[in-house]
């Protein structure tokens, strides 16, 4: 019994080191795969080998089954290895073919596209930037993966607050985020920058949302805030008009209502008439002392307003787009209109 | 969440308020009103009617006839409600009137009755089930009318509707906008509120029930750290839990809340009338006289009110006696000692705990209920026995002979402290920006329940949640309630601040790639991690979303590149021959040193792409020099070096290209010792179409624009030079794959930088008579001084030293 796994074992080593000797002569993947027909195939040695187990003993059997399977899924494994590094080195070869001498000055002419297009995203944010700047206001720029400070604590919304639950989040492996509104670099911005403040910040934003026509997990927002000596209701009222009639191109019937975002107080939803009903249009709010506090500012010598234009809205008003998904679908059919 | 206007009508008379105006009212003052709903609720014509005969249906077993008596007048109808008997009262819907016929109270359909024969029999009109008359759920039985249901005595012949309030308004409001205001959850909190906005008083206040000590039915103990601050209990027997009156029903039924029988109806009527959460255990099974509230023990079994079992955690509140749990506090009741049809006594318990507990509980069981909803917003404890008195007052009323047998018991171990918000109110005014009297602001304070001490205002406990805590917000509850609209738009007195041009370049580029035919588009920031790692550019786990929305978007993006092959790859589809770009960032892992810090560093790219048919011989067109292949990987470099405008590009070819580069076809872009980007085609296997070539090129914005702005900063005018240029000609022969920046870096070294005023590639020959695998390439060198005419010698000395030069290199001249 012992006799006949010894001879067993001489044999598949035998195969082994053929295997090896083959390979190493072997320079195209057709030659693997004669070889492999030959060692593993239906009719290949190490088949043959196989239904040899029969006349072995019974108690033999098991081993010797485990060796020969062994000794395949080996031998397999180093023909697989080698069929790669054959393929490549031919794909290799192939392409060399296509060498060019990159550095060469060659003064080519830029082919033809086409009529070329401005994202509608891009031309409404620059349309916005154009009349934010003209009212005094900076652009400013915040990261998209954000810090749940940021995001969240430094907003008045502490951990276990019910507004979290408002916003679905993105969450990353190291416990920081994708931001949820833009927002988030109100305090950001106040930590930067000396009152007075005029700032705005358009960017992206994130939510965990199942997309479909109407929602969408990445979207844009767009941030403005003033911090000044005094600033009241009435100048917050005052500036949304302004922005408003810019905006549409003439003076538009608003109203304030309450609106509940834990880092403005008061807080409003912003409505304007629109086709005969009230339309949501944008929240606003006077800036919340804590948030002013997170931002190192002395809330009893400045106050301020804050408010969020959510630009994917306005796009899709302004241009009658039915899709959400269009924004970021990145088909030519959709951008070509713009 | 859903109000009634009728239910308002029982705490505030606003008769005169329009549907239209008591609607507005609430969404510019206190919660933003989602939608309402009036058209329910009027069905005309509806008779009572006693039934005085039943015979069998001729042509049906499953009908039967009924012969109704309306007070003088009789007629036959046919009926499916084999189980009516004579004597009964029920709602008769004559010929011509109309019914509801949905079961989605949302949406009824009405339908008009017609006189028409049912399996050969005349009918008359209708006997009508709850649902068909738009009242509660039941569509199966005709509705058995009877004076405890109508809570009126009976009149046959008699139109229904005057037995009950067929006209109403449902409103809905939206939940988001009651996140902060706890009080807002039942009827009582919104009548408080138009109390305030009417300036009329409440028609009925709601006392505390004052709970005795003397003989408690059943003992409360509450472990300290357990998450719970109140919990009371009262017990009651002699209850006849049968079906509840119409007016309950109704009511429950067009708030959206189930109907079952008189206790389940009354504790949830009590939930959404005070807003205070409720749970009534059936007394005859609390097997001990001691309810003890504790942390939930690590694994322990529950089995709840809706039949799933539950293993609680130390992190759950647990009502318990001492073998079982009884209750998931502040969320859902139990299953063995739920109230059922034949309950006769209850245990009436009700509570209030921390909400951040309730939250967490309520997330981790994944079972939000109307309990939890309402307890995480954190309730006022002072509502606890609030709910107990009104529910105390309708069991008694509605279940004649029910009676409470004990004292009650009530355990109030964590009294929450009082609120007391120091104001001036100058502060107000200036928030606001309206000169209001002092009067008028007290006014308002005063409606909405607060309490002038000196110079402070004690905010009553349905606001001193964490609602009403500062003056700011003091501020909001003055302008909300006087009306935003009353607020003058002013004009600010702000300091000019000179706001510099940001995105100039970014505009600049986006124009100048829009005119040479490229599309603007947008991609996610997300992409999959093994595709992205497949084409070269490898996620780092700390960046990796631990919520993906889907498993194709599972990791923030480390180039623009996966995204925009794919896109480019979409477009394949129907077009042929295009260009795209993209501006946007990629993320890459960092350090995080402070939780203010967000790991990750974000960089803007420039990113874009064209195709092209993958018809070698057709490409070449208009270049210098002329080549053989690859015209669309010089116009890409011709595409880079218009962003840099006379910047001078300088390329590589890449010593690692990354995956999805050809192997052959690729460069970083450098300039003025910067590499700035990396541009390439894409290696063919990556192109859903075999017959196209794409190039693609990343650009690291941030860089460009340094370049840029320094370039631009460094524009100084030289005066030219009034000299004419010399120049000759050299063809050099070199290895076929010998990269000619090498030979320009040679011929380089050889002429002085100020004389050399250009250096051109003529043209790149193969073929006979040079030896296979090397290639000659012709290059034209332009001389000049900014000093004055180059000597024909001198001319002649530099074309020598070049050319020896060459020839003690590798390279050799070809002549």
């Amino acid at each position: 019994m012992d006799r006949d796994l010894t001879n067993l074992q001489v044999s598949v080593d035998e195969l082994k080191s053929l295997a090896l000797n083959s390979l190493s002569s072997a320079n195209k993947p057709s030659d693997i795969e004669a070889l492999s027909v030959t060692l593993v195939g239906k009719k290949g040695k190490l088949t043959e080998m196989m239904k040899d187990l029969k006349n072995l003993a019974p108690e033999a059997r098991k081993e010797a089954g485990a060796l020969l399977n062994h000794a395949k899924s080996n031998i397999e494994a180093l023909l697989d290895t080698k069929l790669q590094e054959l393929k490549s080195k031919e794909t290799l070869l192939k392409l060399e073919k296509d060498w060019i001498d990159v550095t060469l000055p060659v003064q080519a002419s830029i082919p033809n596209f086409g009529i070329g297009s401005i994202h509608p995203l891009t031309q409404v944010q620059k349309e916005l930037e154009r009349i934010f700047s003209s009212l005094g206001f900076e652009l400013v720029d915040g990261p998209e993966v954000e810090s749940e400070y940021y995001n969240f604590d430094a907003l008045n919304i502490p951990a276990e607050h019910p507004a979290r639950e408002m916003q679905d989040t993105i969450w990353l492996e190291n416990n920081s985020l994708l931001r949820t509104q833009t927002s988030a670099i109100q305090v950001r911005a106040l930590e930067n920058k000396k009152p007075p403040i005029r700032i705005f910040a358009p960017g992206r934003c994130f939510r965990y949302e199942r997309i479909d026509a109407t929602h969408e997990h990445t979207f844009y927002q767009m941030e403005g805030m003033m911090i000044d000596k005094n600033v009241n209701i009435g100048h917050l009222i005052y500036f949304m008009k302004t922005l408003l009639r810019e905006i549409f191109g003439e003076e538009q019937k608003i109203r304030l209502r309450p609106g509940y975002f834990p880092f403005v107080e008061p807080g409003f939803e912003l409505d304007i008439w629109f086709k005969d009903r009230w339309l949501e249009l944008l929240p606003c709010g006077l800036v919340h002392p804590k948030v002013l506090q997170a931002g190192g500012i002395d809330p009893t010598q400045w106050q301020g307003f804050a408010f969020g234009l959510g630009l994917s809205r306005l796009v899709m008003s302004r241009y009658g787009l039915d899709d959400i998904r269009h924004l970021q679908g990145a088909d030519l059919r959709f951008l070509r209109q713009f | 969440m859903k109000i009634l206007r009728s239910w308002l009508a029982d705490y505030i008379d606003i008769d005169d308020l329009s549907d239209d105006r008591l609607s507005e009212l609430l969404t510019t003052r206190v919660a933003e009103v989602e939608s309402v709903n009036s058209e329910l609720f009027c069905l005309d014509k509806i008779l009572i009617a006693r039934i005085s005969k039943v015979s069998p249906h001729p042509n049906s077993d499953k009908l039967c006839l009924l012969t109704l008596d309306l007070s003088g007048e009789t007629l036959e109808v046919v009926c499916g409600d084999k189980t009516t008997q004579v004597g009964q009262f029920v709602p008769y819907a004559p010929v011509g009137s109309y019914i509801f016929k949905s079961k989605n109270q949302e949406e009824p359909e009405k339908i008009l009755i017609e006189q028409k024969p049912v399996a050969g029999v005349l009918s008359k009109g209708l006997l009508l089930s709850e649902a068909e008359l738009g009242l509660g759920p039941d569509n199966e039985n005709v509705l058995r009318l009877t004076e405890n249901y109508l809570g009126k005595k009976l009149e046959h012949g008699s139109e229904l509707k005057k037995y009950f309030n067929c006209k109403d308004l449902v409103i809905e409001i939206d939940n988001k906008s009651l996140t902060h205001r706890p009080d807002l959850w039942g009827h009582q909190g919104f009548a408080r509120e138009l109390s305030a906005l009417t300036g009329r008083a409440l028609k009925q206040e709601i006392l505390e029930y004052e709970f005795g000590s003397s003989k408690p039915r059943i003992k409360i103990e509450i472990e300290a750290n357990s998450g719970c601050r109140r919990f009371s209990v009262l017990c009651f027997d002699s209850i006849n839990n049968a079906k509840s009156p119409l007016w309950i029903r109704q009511r429950l039924y067009r708030v959206g809340s189930g109907v079952k029988n008189l206790l389940v109806d009354l504790s949830n009527y009590v939930m959404r009338d005070i807003g205070q959460p409720n749970h009534a255990y059936d007394l005859s099974l609390l097997n001990e006289d001691c309810i003890k509230i504790r942390s939930g023990h690590e694994n322990e079994s529950f089995i709840a009110l809706d039949d799933k079992e539950y293993k609680l955690s130390t992190q759950d509140i647990a009502v318990a006696d001492s073998k079982r749990v009884l209750a998931l506090g502040g969320i859902i009741g139990g299953k063995d000692t739920s109230i059922t049809d034949s309950t006769t006594s209850i245990a009436f318990e009700s509570a209030n705990f921390d909400p951040i507990i309730i939250r967490k509980s309520a997330k981790r069981h994944a079972l939000r209920t109307d309990a939890s909803n309402r307890f995480e917003k954190s309730q006022s404890a002072y509502s606890v026995a609030l709910a107990t008195t009104k529910f105390a007052k309708l069991i008694c009323e509605l279940s004649p002979g029910a009676k409470i047998i004990d004292s009650g018991f009530d355990a109030f171990v964590d009294k929450p402290k009082k609120v007391s918000i120091p104001v001036n109110f100058s502060y107000i005014r200036q928030r606001l920006g309206k000169p209001l009297k002092d009067d008028d602001i007290e006014k308002v304070l005063n409606s909405l329940g607060l309490k002038k001490h000196q110079d402070s205002w004690e905010v009553p406990h349905f606001r001193a949640t964490r609602d009403l805590s500062n003056a700011d917000d003091l501020v909001e509850e003055v302008g909300r309630i006087i009306g935003y609209e009353n607020i003058p738009e002013q004009i600010p007195l702000i300091q000019p601040i000179a706001v510099k041009p940001k995105n100039v370049f970014k505009e600049q580029i986006s124009n100048n790639l829009k005119g040479l035919g490229f599309a603007e588009v947008y991609n996610y920031s997300f992409i999959n991690p093994e595709l992205s790692k497949s084409l070269g550019y490898p996620c780092s786990d700390e960046l990796k979303l631990k919520n993906p929305i889907d498993s194709d978007l599972s990791c923030v993006r480390s180039s623009l590149v996966p995204s925009m092959l794919a896109v480019v790859n979409h477009n394949l589809k129907r077009f042929e021959r295009f260009a795209l770009f993209e501006f946007g960032r990629a993320y890459k892992a960092v350090k995080k040193n402070s939780a203010r810090e967000s790991g990750a560093e974000e960089n803007q790219y420039l990113c874009f792409a064209f195709t092209s048919t993958n018809n070698e011989k057709q490409e070449i067109v208009n270049a210098l020099p002329a080549v053989s292949k690859g015209a669309d990987f010089y116009s890409a470099l011709s595409i880079v070096r218009a962003l840099l405008g006379k910047i001078e590009l300088n390329v590589n070819a890449l010593v690692e290209p990354l995956a999805w580069m050809h192997p052959y076809r690729n460069a970083s872009l450098s300039a003025d010792g910067v590499i700035f980007g990396q541009l390439a085609e894409v290696t063919p296997g990556l192109i859903d179409s075999s017959n196209q070539r794409v190039q693609i090129a990343e650009i690291d914005f941030k860089k460009l624009v340094e370049l840029l702005e320094k370039n631009e900063k460094h524009t100084k005018y030289s005066a030219f030079s009034r000299f004419p240029h010399s120049f000759f000609e050299i063809s050099v022969v070199m290895p076929e794959k010998e990269a000619f920046s090498n030979l320009e870096l040679l011929l380089k070294s050889c002429v002085q930088k100020e004389i050399l005023k250009d250096l051109q590639v003529l043209s790149v020959y193969r073929g006979k008579p040079l030896e296979e695998g090397q290639k000659s390439v012709s290059v034209k060198l332009f001389l000049g001084s900014d000093h004055g005419t180059l000597s024909a010698e001198k001319v002649t000395e530099i074309q020598t030293a070049v050319m020896a030069a060459v020839n003690e290199s590798k390279y050799s001249l070809r002549t």
